[in-house]
């Protein structure tokens, strides 16, 4: 038994947000965490924005971090092979990943002199060094991942049955049955 | 797909997850239409030019087209699927017809450049839905496609350096069986 540790799903810092041809932003320096398990009020009158801030919660960040990826793969194996949903799945939870790595050999490059900061990218000449030195070495961390991904699920015997037939979380009730789908009826 | 095997599978998932990533985050205030087929066509190219499967980018493109759906991105609903698998389709039947297509810019060009003309049946099928004039519809088409070539151009001529490179390290290959241990062991051999 321990107290569970208060993890930031969302985090704003800061955040400023302006309509094209508005003229100003409509956000201004908006910092907020919403927590696990939390949950909050967006008050306020009409026009102060409250649509905008929602707005802003990009789905697919909010999708990827609240929704664990037996339930992705789930909910893509309804409408997909499921060794279809399972890459997908897998993919999109090890974006993060990519992402962090993705930086640090931008930041690397950048330390060795490479012009790829977005401010360099104004002169097309440059773009010849953000292909070079970025996109190449994200391509080659990219196959490494998924190599390792790959023996990684191997080790773990995937692929021996062709469909999931139960789910973490799922409890088979007396009467029910999975289809052939591995769905629960 | 069962018969791709999964180290590739999962590399065509990253291609998608990345046209995915970029819409999101590059979303570039150019007050230009069709600039995202820039890295929708590039990472289809990379998809076919890396993973020697025949329809490896329409199934990148297929890949991505459920993974914007299901993310929620754009205002098309389902028609974004065969917006994104087209492309890949044009793109699998050019390495098809053309087998030396990801050595040559030329070719890279004119194949990025028919993929990303399928932007106008895409538009085209949204304003019929829409139920607008034929002209305008037909002359809005024409514009949204013209202005996603010059990117998907841009994008052909992006990606010849890129696999001309990862073939340069082994990585590029039938199949790609190598990754970043095996270049390490091999200049560690060497030294």
């Amino acid at each position: 038994m321990g107290v569970e540790p208060m993890i930031d799903v969302i985090r704003f810092n800061d955040f400023s947000y302006a309509y094209q041809d508005a003229g100003g932003q409509v956000l201004h320096g908006i910092t907020l965490a919403i927590r696990s398990g939390e949950c909050h009020c967006l008050g306020g009158t009409t026009g102060s924005c409250k649509t905008s801030l929602a707005l802003a919660f990009l789905p697919g960040m909010v999708f990827v971090k609240i929704v664990p990826e037996a339930r992705i793969v789930q909910m893509f194996s309804a409408v997909l092979p499921y060794r279809m949903a399972f890459i997908m799945a897998t993919c999109l939870n090890f974006l993060p990943l990519l992402l962090a790595e993705m930086k640090s050999i931008q930041e690397g490059q950048v330390l060795r002199g490479a012009k790829i900061l977005p401010k360099d990218l104004v002169n097309p000449l440059n773009w010849l060094d953000v292909i070079h030195c970025l996109v190449v070495p994200v391509m080659i961390q990219t196959m490494n991942l998924s190599a390792q991904i790959a023996l990684a699920a191997k080790a773990r015997d995937f692929g021996m049955v062709g469909q999931r037939t139960s789910w973490p979380g799922e409890v088979k009730e007396e009467g029910q049955s999975f289809n052939n789908k591995g769905i629960m009826q | 797909m069962t018969h791709l095997p999964l180290k590739e599978s999962l590399f065509l998932g990253f291609c998608a997850v990345f046209i995915l990533l970029f819409r999101v985050v590059l979303r570039l205030h150019l007050h230009i239409s069709g600039h995202a087929m820039l890295f929708t066509v590039f990472f289809l190219f990379l998809a076919r030019g890396c993973v020697d499967y025949r329809g490896a980018s329409s199934l990148t493109g297929l890949l991505a087209g459920l993974g914007a759906f299901a993310l929620g991105l754009g205002k098309s609903g389902p028609i974004l699927i065969p917006a994104f698998v087209l492309p890949g389709m044009v793109i699998d039947l050019g390495a098809l017809l053309l087998p030396g297509l990801f050595r040559s810019r030329t070719l890279c060009v004119l194949v990025a450049a028919i993929a990303s003309a399928t932007k106008f049946i895409m538009t085209l099928a949204q304003d019929l839905l829409l139920g607008m004039d034929k002209k305008v519809m037909v002359q809005h088409a024409a514009f949204e496609a013209g202005t996603a070539m010059l990117f998907g151009i841009v994008a052909g001529l992006l990606v010849v350096p890129v696999i001309r490179r990862l073939k340069a390290y082994g990585l590029v290959g039938q199949p790609m069986r190598k990754t970043l241990d095996d270049i390490q062991q091999k200049e560690g051999k060497k030294e």
